[in-house]
This record gives C-alpha cells, sequence and structure tokens, in this order.
C-alpha cells in the first residue's frame, strides 16, 4: 500500500506517537476497579485520558464535546467493569466504548468531524504562495473525508492521525483485520485522488 | 496475523495531520477531577456490591426467595402431618360410643311429639 510511485511532497512534520502505555499491570488495575478501588481508577483514567481526549476530538472535532465523551467513557467503563474478560487488554475495550460512543453522538449531533481549521495549523508556511497552497490542500483533503463513509474515515482518523495499529483498530470496530486494512485502502485510494493536483513524481 | 501495521503512507499521513492540526490542549486536571467526581458514585455502588456475598442481579431475588421458603415450609409441614395411629381397638370403642349416644326409633318419635306440643302444634 505505500509503495507507490509519486509521493505528496510537503514539508510538514510527522508527528510522532507516544508509546502505548503499559498494560502489564491493567489487569489487577481492571480488577481493583471492579471493587470499587477510587485510586485504581484514577491511575487508568491518568494513563488513557490524553490518548482518549484526543480521539475524542478527531471524532467529534469540538473540545468540548471531546471532553463530554471522555468523562462518558470512563463512566462507561465503571457501569460495565464487570463485563470486562479478565485476562484481555484494556485499551481496545476502553477506545471500543469511546469510539462506539462518540460515533453515536457524532451520528446524534450531524457533526462533522472538524469544523474549524486550528490556529496551529492554518497559520505557518514558508511564503505566502506556498501557504495558499497548502491551504488549498487542506481545504481538499477535509472535503474528501468528509465524502469518506463513515466507517472508513473513522479508520483513517485511528490510523492516520492517532497512530494506532490495524489490529488495535479492528478490535475497537469489531471487525477483522482485512476488513480494516480493505477500508483504509479504499479511503486512501479516495483521499489521493482528491490530493492528485498536488503530487508530484519522484 | 499478517503484520501490515507499519503499512503506512507517511506523506499522506502528514497531510491529514497538517489538514486537521493537533487536538487543542484540554485542561487536564479539571478534566480528571470531573471524571473523579463523577466516578464517585458508581464506586460506591462497586464496594458496596463486592462486600455483598449476593451478585448484584441476584440480590433483588433474595426476597422472592425467603417468600418462597416461608410458603414451602408451610406447605411441606401441612401436606406431610403424620397420620394419627389408631388402632382397630379405639375405633371399635368409638363406634359402640356413637351407637349408644344415637337416639332410637321410638325415642326421635317421642321427643318429636314433645316438640309439638311445645310448640302447640
Amino acid at each position: 500500500m505505500s509503495g507507490q510511485g509519486a509521493h505528496l511532497a510537503l514539508d510538514v512534520p510527522l508527528r510522532v506517537e507516544a508509546a502505548a502505555p503499559p498494560v502489564d499491570d491493567e489487569a489487577a488495575l481492571v480488577e481493583r476497579v471492579r471493587a470499587g478501588d477510587g485510586a485504581a481508577f484514577e491511575t487508568l483514567v491518568n494513563r488513557y485520558m490524553r490518548r482518549a481526549f484526543s480521539v475524542a476530538y478527531r471524532l467529534l472535532g469540538q473540545k468540548e464535546d471531546a471532553e463530554d465523551l471522555v468523562q462518558e467513557a470512563f463512566m462507561a467503563v465503571l457501569q460495565r467493569v464487570d463485563t470486562f474478560q479478565a485476562g484481555r487488554p484494556f485499551a481496545p475495550w476502553f477506545f471500543r466504548i469511546l469510539v462506539n460512543r462518540g460515533l453515536n453522538a457524532r451520528k446524534a449531533r450531524s457533526l462533522r468531524a472538524v469544523d474549524e481549521i486550528p490556529e496551529t495549523a492554518a497559520h505557518r508556511g514558508p511564503s505566502p504562495e506556498r501557504d495558499a497552497e497548502r491551504t488549498e490542500l487542506r481545504d481538499r483533503l477535509r472535503a474528501a473525508m468528509e465524502t469518506l463513509p463513515e466507517r472508513q474515515r473513522t479508520i483513517v482518523q485511528l490510523f492516520d492521525l492517532e497512530g494506532f495499529a490495524g489490529p488495535e483498530i479492528a478490535e475497537i470496530l469489531e471487525i477483522s483485520d482485512g476488513t480494516v486494512r480493505w477500508h483504509l485502502h479504499e479511503a486512501r485510494k479516495t483521499l489521493k485522488k482528491a490530493l492528485a493536483p498536488y503530487e508530484r513524481s519522484t | 496475523m499478517e503484520s501490515w501495521t507499519d503499512d503506512r503512507d507517511p506523506a499522506l499521513q502528514a497531510a491529514l495531520r497538517d489538514a486537521y492540526g493537533d487536538p487543542p490542549e484540554a485542561d487536564w486536571n479539571a478534566l480528571r477531577g470531573a471524571v473523579m467526581a463523577r466516578a464517585e458514585l458508581p464506586l460506591a455502588r462497586l464496594r458496596r456490591t463486592r462486600r455483598s456475598p449476593w451478585p448484584a442481579r441476584f440480590r433483588a431475588l433474595v426476597p422472592l426467595a425467603a417468600a418462597a421458603g416461608v410458603v414451602g415450609t408451610a406447605f411441606a409441614l401441612g401436606v406431610h402431618q403424620p397420620e394419627p395411629r389408631v388402632t382397630a381397638a379405639d375405633r371399635a370403642q368409638v363406634e359402640q360410643i356413637l351407637n349408644e349416644s344415637l337416639p332410637t326409633p321410638s325415642e326421635l318419635v317421642e321427643s318429636d311429639q314433645l316438640l309439638s306440643a311445645a310448640i302447640g302444634s
């Protein structure tokens, strides 16, 4: 999938994802949460709050909505902690709750993924011409994202924006690894088509 | 499982991140505080559930089970009450007493006449 003959010539930095949080003690933490241990729950909150907010923001596009979604997801953890299967990793289970609720909220509010270009991304560039080109590219890319089926858009957001691995996304969305890969492939085709005018042959 | 998780497209990824930017910074302390405040009640429920010897879904059945136990005990005692032992001699004695206490036909006629006289018919 990554072996295309042309690539996008963009001088934007690629954000490096932080390493996945440790999971070795999470079974014990969840077991303590099951017993109502507030300190154990707070440890999980501290561990996942930031990434949860980031995913929630990708899904809902607004800070306040993202904060609400994070709270709802953690409350759902407490409500459903008895259904959590011991021995399984906590993160996919938690993010499944978060993403499902986020998608439901997005449907309910008929929100588009992102309504505003953040200031940090909107005004930077070496020249006015380059700035204009990049602004146009951003608009085109965002418009192309909006045309994607919801599942494809979610997978792109989780994979390319949030740095989740394919199998993690499969577990979060409760679909097969192959289905994730197919959706990603289809989404990339659509996005690359939208960005074709900006591609430069190598 | 086929490994494809590193099969990323850095250019597209960079373009997407440039288009969408990084999420804004949240007030993490406030967010943590809000989550923990809302968690107090559910955590208390979990503690209470853990202390109880019965799982939550069974606790509602306890009064019903107690009531069923009471009814069952009463039923069992009523149904399985041992019959009193009656010997043949006892039966004969009871029969004799009953026979002796019953009025003879002539006594019945007499009592009827007395009753008629008493009420004046």
